[in-house]
């Protein structure tokens, strides 16, 4: 009676020695492949490499997109006004949009705040890795606001990560 | 048995952590506001637009921005000297309606331009209410009837 005992305990045991192996693949695999978590749809934008004159600085940009919707804005410049329309088509399309521009030059932003700067929510679950447009067009200007000039930021400079489920 | 059991285990365990997994965001913002406009409005009557306005505060964030409706944030200083920042938002149609649960947590506010005690801040939500192809209505929400938190869930 008592082996039978011992030998259930050790069984028992062993089933659960391998409850932290289980805890850390799981948390590896949210970490590292939150992409694979079901229904990714969240989207971080940003860009890199954006190149401007050390006399320059973003006073408008306009963000647009194509299957997806803008979430959340996650920083509101000051002295900036902001448009954001989401719109779903009847045909089940998403074609949204964010417009921002400043009042005044010292308003104007450098180029650090695109990083990670709106939320997106693409229209459904899609495995390949872009299921979604971006375009973002810069307003840029010279400190003196003397001269502005429009920026395409080119599409291999804007960053999607998906963020969670 | 054993391993078949463990094996079910594992997978369940798996399971529960991808869906249970929460995402993590940050409140880079010193405030919060929290509208408790729950019950003034019927079950079957949604928020259609609404207006929020407000002094000595900017808008930090839009943490939630409804789909298929057109948000205006005007982040400076306006004509009229009540209000300096006003938040305007309206729906596409009235179907598009959001319930009043959204308006917990949906601006994150940097109010450090308020006076220490926060006597200069001041706060008004006016709500469109409709139901789907009705008349529409209005409610305003002084600053009294929302509970403003910090970012740390704090209130004050």
């Amino acid at each position: 009676m008592r082996q039978t005992y011992h030998r259930e305990a050790i069984k028992v045991s062993k089933f659960f020695c391998f409850l932290p192996v289980t805890i850390a693949a799981s948390v590896a695999l949210i970490i590292f492949f939150p992409g694979l978590c079901f229904g990714a749809q969240r989207w971080n934008i940003s860009i890199k490499n954006l190149r401007l004159n050390k006399s320059e600085k973003i006073v408008s940009f306009k963000l647009a997109l194509r299957g997806a919707w803008i979430y959340s804005i996650k920083s509101t410049p000051k002295e900036w006004g902001l448009t954001v329309a989401n719109h779903t088509k009847e045909a089940g399309r998403c074609d949204s949009s964010v417009f921002g521009n400043t009042i005044v030059g010292a308003g104007a932003l450098d180029a650090s705040y695109f990083r990670d700067f709106v939320l997106v929510k693409s229209q459904e679950f899609n495995s390949k890795r872009k299921p979604f447009t971006v375009a973002l067009t810069l307003g840029v200007s010279n400190n003196g606001g003397m001269s502005t000039r429009n920026v395409v930021v080119h599409s291999a400079q804007i960053i999607r990560k998906v963020i969670d489920e | 048995m054993i391993s078949l059991l463990r094996f079910l285990f594992c997978i369940c365990l798996g399971f529960c952590f991808l869906v249970l997994a929460e995402p993590v965001h940050s409140s880079r913002g010193s405030r919060l506001v929290l509208v408790s406009a729950r019950p003034l409005i019927s079950p079957l009557e949604r928020i259609v637009a609404y207006d929020f306005r407000m002094k000595s505060a900017y808008v930090e964030a839009m943490p939630k921005l409804p789909d298929n409706w057109v948000i205006s944030v005007f982040n400076f200083q306006q004509e009229d000297p009540a209000w300096q920042v006003i938040v305007r938002g309206k729906a596409k149609s009235s179907r598009f309606g959001i319930p009043p649960s959204f308006f917990e947590n949906f601006v994150e506010l940097d109010a450090s331009d308020a006076s220490s005690d926060f006597k200069t801040f001041d706060a008004e939500l006016v709500l469109t209410i409709s139901e789907v192809n009705r008349s529409s209505r209005k409610i305003t929400i002084p600053l009294r009837e929302m509970r403003v938190v910090n970012a740390r869930g704090r209130s004050d």
